[in-house]
């Protein structure tokens, strides 16, 4: 999801696909994200083991910055969603 | 020179039934979890295609039956009962998924929620197939369907390694995930041999009056539509596996599927992919909507054609606006379609055996194919793919479970 987000955004922001698209397809991307948080919370024993619960809080700070992406691409403001991508949690595994 | 322009308009509108939602879902979730090494399965479910195609169409030029009319002949209702409900069933899935994907198409363009594209769809559908010949579906959706060679252009333009896209065509095993693996290769075939296809080709046969003559345009066709068609499918895989595999996007949705055209076509990318998207699930749903019409009008007798005025065939024309409107019904609740899409060609696999045990009996009774009996490679192949097909069935919905 982390990857694909940054792609969609990518591309937005190299100029080479409309607004109306790349909010489209973050928010389909944020549904998906919500069903993994979802399937997540349902799951006791998992949220209880150390990975799972790492899995979590990741699905839970992805699904916030996707939002925050959509908003910025909706006010067409390409500086934040520069920052916001920046935080991306693949980006700060990748540091 | 007419049975001439009958082939070339045959063998270029064959990408109309081949390219649709199933074979673009399951190529492109192939390409980019596996790269080129799912290429295999593609050849072979065009091959069984090819093949199932061109003895539906010699049933239908040596008997004039189409393949619907034929079994509920030989084996009578209370036989065909099963197979008919398990295809309608099918189909109605099939055409729900079909009309979701037109649909998303739009909302690729317009940022508005497909359930709201799914209606308009619907009528337009319901108006083309209602004011059109047989002709005017088949070859026009056909040659609209060109626009699907994008995804060809899409892989050329990428360049990809001629050696890896060769070893793509022998079975390997996967070096990850084997369970997906078997299931995206199942899903492929069940994507590919849709069992509305055979009907649908056997009624088009007869529509247009082939006679035994011109068979060999029937069979011309057969191979050659299938083999254009899956270079389209082929270009869809090789698309995703070169740009989605390295950015390890597995595709989830069409709105995702989209960017596998943005490194190829740029500022193109979206509209090229929406376009071929629409194109592909509108010529695909005409095709399963007239196909059930057809059907049930086959099994109870109801006189069917497109190409007689409607009011001549009420029962065939309210079966399928009838289906239609089901499907659309279906489709405005909001099931994803990319899912749907999955389960159906997962569905086809497990009905697969059903459909192709008395397609092998018809093929050797000389009541209907006369001197045209099946050889006994075309036997072979037949109880191979009704076996294959139970096998397969055996194993699908562990794999829907476990690796869907």
């Amino acid at each position: 999801m982390s990857s694909s987000t940054r792609a969609i955004l990518s591309a937005w922001l190299a100029g080479v696909t409309s607004g109306t698209y790349t909010a489209t397809a973050l928010e389909k991307t944020l549904a998906l994200i919500e069903e993994n948080r979802t399937a997540l919370a349902n799951n006791a024993a998992l949220l209880v083991d150390p990975r799972g619960a790492r899995l979590a809080d990741a699905a839970d700070h992805l699904s916030r910055l996707v939002a925050l992406l959509i908003a910025d691409v909706r006010a067409a403001n390409a500086e934040a969603a520069r920052n916001h991508l920046a935080a991306l949690p693949l980006d700060r595994e990748r540091r | 020179m007419s049975a001439l322009l009958d082939l070339l308009l045959g063998i270029v509108t064959g990408i109309g039934g081949f390219v649709e939602v199933g074979s673009i879902s399951t190529s492109a979730q192939a390409g980019a979890e596996f790269g080129f090494q799912l290429l295999w399965a593609v050849a072979v479910a065009a091959a069984m295609l090819a093949l199932l195609t061109e003895m539906s169409g010699r049933l239908a030029v040596m008997s004039k039956r189409t393949i619907a009319a034929a079994v509920r002949e030989r084996f009578g209702i209370h036989f065909q009962a099963v197979p008919l409900c398990a295809e309608l069933v099918l189909d109605l899935l099939l055409l729900t998924a079909e009309l979701g994907g037109a649909a998303i198409a739009v909302k690729l363009l317009t940022g508005i929620g497909f359930q709201w594209w799914v209606l308009p769809t619907g009528l337009l559908l319901w108006t083309t197939l209602w004011f059109s010949r047989f002709s005017i579906v088949e070859y026009g959706i056909g040659l609209l369907g060109l626009v699907t060679l994008s995804f060809v252009l899409a892989a050329w333009r990428l360049g990809p390694d001629t050696g890896d896209v060769a070893r793509g065509f022998i079975p390997s095993l996967p070096s990850h995930d084997g369970v997906r693996y078997a299931f995206l290769a199942i899903s492929i075939v069940g994507a590919t041999v849709s069992p509305y296809l055979l009907n649908f080709y056997s009624s088009g046969t007869i529509e247009e009056d082939v006679t035994p003559d011109e068979r060999w345009v029937n069979t011309a066709t057969a191979y050659g539509g299938d083999v254009f068609g899956s270079v389209v499918s082929m270009g869809v895989l090789v698309t995703a596996a070169m740009v989605m595999q390295p950015l390890q996007i597995k595709i989830d949705s069409y709105e995702q599927a989209a960017l596998m055209f943005v490194p190829a076509f740029g500022r193109w990318a979206v509209g090229l992919f929406a376009a071929s998207l629409a194109i592909g699930c509108v010529g695909a749903a005409l095709e399963i909507s007239l196909n059930m019409g057809y059907m049930l009008s086959q099994i109870f007798g109801w006189s069917w054609s497109a190409n007689k005025p409607r009011v001549e065939n009420a029962r065939f024309s309210c079966a399928f606006s009838f289906v239609l409107i089901a499907a659309s019904a279906l489709a405005v609740l909001g099931f994803d379609p990319l899912r749907l899409t999955m389960i159906s060609v997962a569905l086809t696999v497990v009905v697969m055996p059903l459909m192709v045990l008395p397609f092998l009996v018809l093929m050797n009774d000389t009541q209907f194919v006369k001197d045209q009996r099946n050889t006994v490679v075309g036997n072979a192949v037949l109880a191979a793919l009704t076996v294959l097909g139970a096998l397969m069935a055996l194993v699908v919905i562990p794999l829907e479970i476990l690796g869907g």
